[in-house]
């Protein structure tokens, strides 16, 4: 078997085997690990609280999400899917730059905040909702920017303060000044869009509802394009290449005249608008209302683009798969007996993936360690080991 | 009036003591050297099961003292097992601590909501308990023992921490871990202690949050940002037992009032606080988050955080 393994090695073309080893390819490889290892987890849970269902249940929920529902489910997995994938992009883009935006939640709802009162209020057209939802979210990221950059404030805690500012002040706007557009006969979530502005609902193409589900709008299409969008220009940009660089290293890119604060902020505002522009497409294809008297929980979709962009490995390509993976578990979790296993566990599982992907980051470190140590066992001089060990290690 | 004064007070300390204890908790393990983002998550944790052993042991019919006692081991002991999570991998594997932190939370209330709705036989995240043992009644106002623990976890800290060896070496481990660990000082086991320090509290003030000011608890909305706020005393308290205590009392005066000043003011002042005149709890919910970006604003400059938190420690790094 290891015999055909290699042979099989040897009969690929050169620039097949290279992808295969570069560390790329070592990413993906973590990545996928650390989903197997997450939901090996969450099926042993399962077994735990269920042995005699939990092989029906799990397989129900990595599939349920397209056997159960159908098309219809197809179609509510890309439309949870969009808002996720848009979050993830935003907190990759900010973390390039060495910054966490753990503030994406109140970007998020600023976002949500921007698109429902446009559309609701204002009854517009919904290019201009999504719209200001990308400028409410920008200029609510700037805020941590800014304090990062003029005040020295770090940007996880005024995020964390900021979250939660967002939050108050928007459910603040809605049960006072705008408490036109909340319905208190549905326990004061904002009223329906598409009853109040049809025009404000994001295109669906014709598409039956019937038989794709109501949620599904051309949101993961805007999703995806701004996935690639992020990558090409984070990847093929001058200016991508100096964010990536103030990222590496602040004080070098500064010798070498990149204005480090500036870009910090356009990066930042970048973020902000790519997760307004998620919520925007959550809210405004209907998937639900927003709930104006919920004050004691941030809402679950950014946090859940945070676990995107880990998942990914920081890659906007990759992001697009981790959002559909999560999506499909999350609409299969629901089509699990509830009784015996809550749809939280979706949530578990991808918890778990977070964490150990919280450890890939690490663990990649180690990867041009390995490379030598075997590159070194080839040639026979096993001495030389414990300076490559001491090289990698003392680098940062 | 004296009633409403009455509560608005006890809800005060009850906010008081319960951030306090969490805050203190945090400030163990950033002097060790070691964020703890995770707070709020380790408090559903070890909250959760608190209220399980509570509502278990009431059911079994013990007496109420060793209910209490019980209670209140189980939380500490599910908090600072909690806190391991983030302790081996951020100690041996300098893992961001940010993003273990968050996943953290996020792994913390989607286990608790699975495990609460399959205990519930109704599969409902809501848990009731009865939170007669925890109070001493005293007239108009309730004491919980909370409180008593919340002031001895107060003196016991200060003293450890500015009084004694293992506090000069907990700080120095926070403030550069390379000369402590010159002067022969073990910062892995410093920084283990710290952080399971911060996760043992962070259970204990999830009770000391939960219990005395309701009767159920929503596993769903956790303990609603406590965690989070617990942080921005941390921040507020400039990592100082007594200035933290300081601080929750001002921050917990914000809280009171957001769930009783409708009451409060009609009966102080004849005044109707609604949503007609532009008033909300919302409102008051904001200002400690407000105040303390405000402060980070203008004191980050010359921070009086400890110098090394949130960055590995390395052997043989300089």
């Amino acid at each position: 078997m290891e015999m055909n393994m290699k042979d099989f090695m040897k009969s690929l073309p050169n620039r097949t085997k290279k992808a295969l080893i570069s560390n790329g390819a070592y990413k993906a490889y973590s990545s996928i690990a650390c989903v197997l290892i997450g939901l090996l987890i969450g099926f042993l849970i399962m077994v735990c609280l269920s042995p005699a269902d939990a092989f029906y249940d799990f397989g129900m929920m990595i599939t349920g999400g397209l056997k159960y529902y159908e098309l219809e489910g197809f179609g509510n997995i890309l439309a949870t899917m969009a808002p996720l994938l848009c979050c993830g992009v935003g907190v990759i883009f900010a973390y390039k730059t060495g910054i966490f935006n753990i503030g994406a939640a109140g970007q998020y709802v600023l976002g949500s905040f921007g698109a429902l009162v446009f559309a609701l209020q204002f009854k517009q057209h919904w290019t201009i909702c999504i719209l200001m939802a990308m400028i409410f979210g920008a200029l609510w990221a700037c805020i941590p920017a800014l304090l990062k950059v003029f005040c020295n404030v770090n940007e996880v805690i005024s995020g964390i303060m900021l979250n939660w500012i967002a939050l108050f002040f928007v459910n603040y706007s809605y049960q006072t000044y705008l408490s036109d557009i909340v319905d208190p006969a549905n326990s004061f979530k904002t009223k329906v869009v598409s009853a109040i502005s049809p025009s404000s609902v994001l295109p669906n193409f014709g598409a039956d509802p019937n038989v794709i589900g109501n949620t599904f709008t051309c949101a993961f299409l805007i999703a995806i394009l701004i996935a690639v969008v992020a990558f090409i220009l984070m990847e093929k940009t001058t200016f991508g290449y100096q964010l990536k660089a103030s990222g590496y290293n602040r004080h070098a890119t500064k010798y070498a005249g990149i204005n480090a604060k500036k870009n910090a902020i356009i990066t930042m505002a970048i973020s902000g608008a790519i997760i307004g522009l998620g919520a925007a497409l959550y809210y405004l294809a209907g998937v639900e209302e927003w709930s104006a008297q919920i004050s004691t929980s941030l809402p679950q979709v950014p946090w859940n683009g945070i676990i995107v962009a880990f998942i990914a490995q920081l890659n906007p390509i990759g992001a697009i798969f981790a959002s559909g993976f999560l999506s499909l578990i999350s609409v299969g979790s629901t089509a699990t007996s509830q009784s015996v296993f809550p749809k939280e566990i979706s949530d578990l599982i991808t918890a778990v993936i977070v964490y150990l992907s919280g450890l890939t980051a690490v663990t990649l470190r180690f990867i041009p360690w390995i490379k030598a140590k075997l590159k070194k066992k080839k040639e026979g001089e096993p001495k030389e080991m414990a300076l490559s060990v001491n090289g990698s290690k003392g680098g940062k | 009036m004296g009633a409403q004064l009455a509560i608005f007070f006890s809800y005060i300390f009850i906010f008081a003591v319960a951030l306090m204890i969490v805050a203190i908790g945090g400030m163990f393990s950033e002097r060790s050297g070691i964020v703890n983002i995770g707070l709020e998550g380790t408090m559903v944790f070890g909250g959760f099961f608190g209220l399980l052993t509570l509502t278990g042991l009431y059911s079994i019919g013990l007496h109420p003292a060793l209910i209490v006692m019980l209670t209140i081991l189980v939380a500490i002991i599910a908090g600072a097992a909690y806190s391991l999570l983030l302790a081996t991998v951020a100690i041996h594997l300098n893992a961001d601590q940010t993003l273990i932190g968050t996943a953290m939370n996020l792994l913390a209330t989607a286990t608790v909501v699975v495990l609460a709705k399959r205990i519930s036989p109704y599969a409902t995240d809501t848990i009731e308990f009865l939170k007669d043992a925890f109070i001493i009644p005293l007239g108009k106002f309730d004491i919980n023992i909370f409180l008593f623990l919340g002031i001895i976890i107060l003196i016991v800290s200060w003293f450890a921490l500015f009084k004694t060896r293992f506090g000069l070496r907990l700080r120095a481990c926070g403030e550069n871990p390379q000369s402590a660990a010159s002067a022969g000082i073990n910062v892995f086991k410093f920084r283990y202690i710290g952080v399971i320090i911060s996760g043992a509290l962070a259970g204990l003030g999830a009770l000391a949050y939960i219990i005395p000011s309701s009767s159920s608890w929503n596993a769903s909305s956790g303990v609603a940002g406590f965690g989070f706020l617990a942080l921005a005393v941390l921040i507020f308290g400039a990592w100082k037992p007594v200035r933290i205590a300081g601080a929750a009392l001002f921050f917990s005066f914000f809280m009171a009032l957001s769930f009783c000043y409708f009451d409060l003011f009609y009966a102080l002042f004849g005044v109707e606080l609604s949503k007609n005149v532009g008033v909300t709890s919302e409102l008051f919910k904001m200002i400690p988050y407000i105040l303390s970006l405000v402060l980070l604003a203008f004191t980050s400059r010359k921070s009086r955080a400890p110098k090394a938190e949130g960055q590995p420690y390395e052997r043989g790094q300089r």
